[in-house]
């Protein structure tokens, strides 16, 4: 294992200059779900169709028409084309296309590639935030973040979707903390400091304290 | 640092040393009597396992990679930690390893001789120096000099 010298300071030490905005783009892998999507949507499009070849081959009755193996063979490769060949060309493009932008107070998804979206999510509205990796997604070691808005709700589905990204949980949680931080300022309270909301440093915080009531109790028995 | 911790060969070494003091193959080639081309395919292959290394350590720290920011082959990787809503510079030194460096502001001396030693250390194997006025500005800024030098 290669040798890591981390350079990170401790609680109290240093401070982080945090960025305003920050841009996230979905992985390559992404791209690689879509294609293997695709080829399951076509290899069951592909058994549908033999399957039905084979049903009429064995109802059908004597004498078939003479053409009746072309117009089947012709239909089967045009429809197969139909599937692959957009999508070979277009989903490259898709995927470079997106972009998704963490704001202090808001989510901005941009996506599209003949009609280009661009769907603001103030953090205001923002009701739900979760997470889902699918069997492809985890193949490939992405998943996507959902946000859910008070507009929309989830019985038609997320109102955001950021999709493709390797550290997904990381992202989560940074758009929860971006949120409560908005959220305290809005109501008047007091604005929780990186160093606050850092789990370790909590957690830390609470083994000292049990330290503490630890020595005590040893204290006042002897 | 110990022999199987070391990312590169001795001759490798001695190769990426005289890489960053900025000679080209040809030179190399001749200060160590070998053929450019084979100084070639070395620094290919230097290239190639810094970048792996890093890579792997990036994975490890749970860094979200800026590939747009990638230099190929200077031996630094610029990631982003979502937990400390920071950059971290991941750099590659012969004596300390790989360097991960979160951006920060120091604020006791300690963090700042910390620092310190690290610009220190990275200027010294990278041939990089630093005029009297840059020595006078902040740690973070004189790292962020540093880093501009390693990507040019």
């Amino acid at each position: 294992m290669t040798r890591v010298t981390i350079i990170k300071p401790e609680k109290g030490e240093g401070t982080f200059p945090t960025p305003e905005v920050r841009q996230i783009y979905p992985t390559r892998a992404l791209l690689w779900k879509y294609y293997l999507t695709v080829f399951f949507v076509w290899a069951a499009f592909s058994i549908g169709f033999i399957s039905l070849w084979w049903f009429i081959q064995f109802v059908a009755d004597e004498p078939k028409p003479t053409n009746f193996q072309n117009i089947f063979t012709i239909f089967y490769w045009g429809a197969s084309i139909t599937i692959i060949v957009p999508s070979v060309i277009l989903l490259p493009l898709y995927v470079r296309r997106m972009e998704f932008i963490v704001h202090g107070n808001e989510v901005i998804v941009k996506k599209g590639l003949i009609n280009k979206t661009v769907k603001y999510c103030p953090y205001r509205t923002v009701t739900n935030i979760s997470t889902r990796a699918g069997p492809f997604d985890r193949l490939f070691g992405i998943g996507n973040v959902f946000i859910q808005t008070a507009g929309k709700g989830g019985a038609t589905g997320p109102e955001e979707k950021l999709e493709g990204l390797p550290l997904y949980h990381e992202i989560r949680d940074y758009i929860l903390r971006q949120l409560r931080i908005y959220h305290r300022s809005i109501l008047g309270g007091e604005v929780p400091s990186h160093k606050e909301t850092d789990l370790l440093t909590v957690q830390r915080e609470m083994i000292n304290e049990l330290r503490e009531i630890k020595r005590l109790f040893k204290q006042k028995k002897t | 640092m110990d022999k199987k911790d070391q990312i590169l060969t001795e001759n490798e070494l001695a190769i990426f040393n005289l890489v960053n003091q900025q000679l080209s193959a040809q030179e190399i080639a001749e200060k160590l009597n070998k053929q450019p081309s084979y100084i070639r395919k070395t620094k290919f292959v230097i290239r190639k396992k810094i970048e792996r290394e890093l890579r792997k350590i990036a994975s490890s720290l749970r860094l979200d990679l800026d590939l747009a920011n990638i230099p190929s082959d200077t031996g630094l990787l610029i990631g982003f930690d979502w937990v400390h809503n920071t950059k971290v510079y991941l750099i590659f030194t012969v004596e300390k390893g790989i360097i991960a460096w979160w951006k920060h502001d120091c604020i006791t001396d300690e963090c700042r001789k910390r620092n310190q030693t690290i610009i220190d250390l990275i200027c010294r194997e990278r041939k990089i120096k630093l005029t009297s006025n840059e020595q006078q500005l902040p740690l973070l800024d004189q790292f962020e000099i540093v880093i501009g030098e390693i990507q040019k």
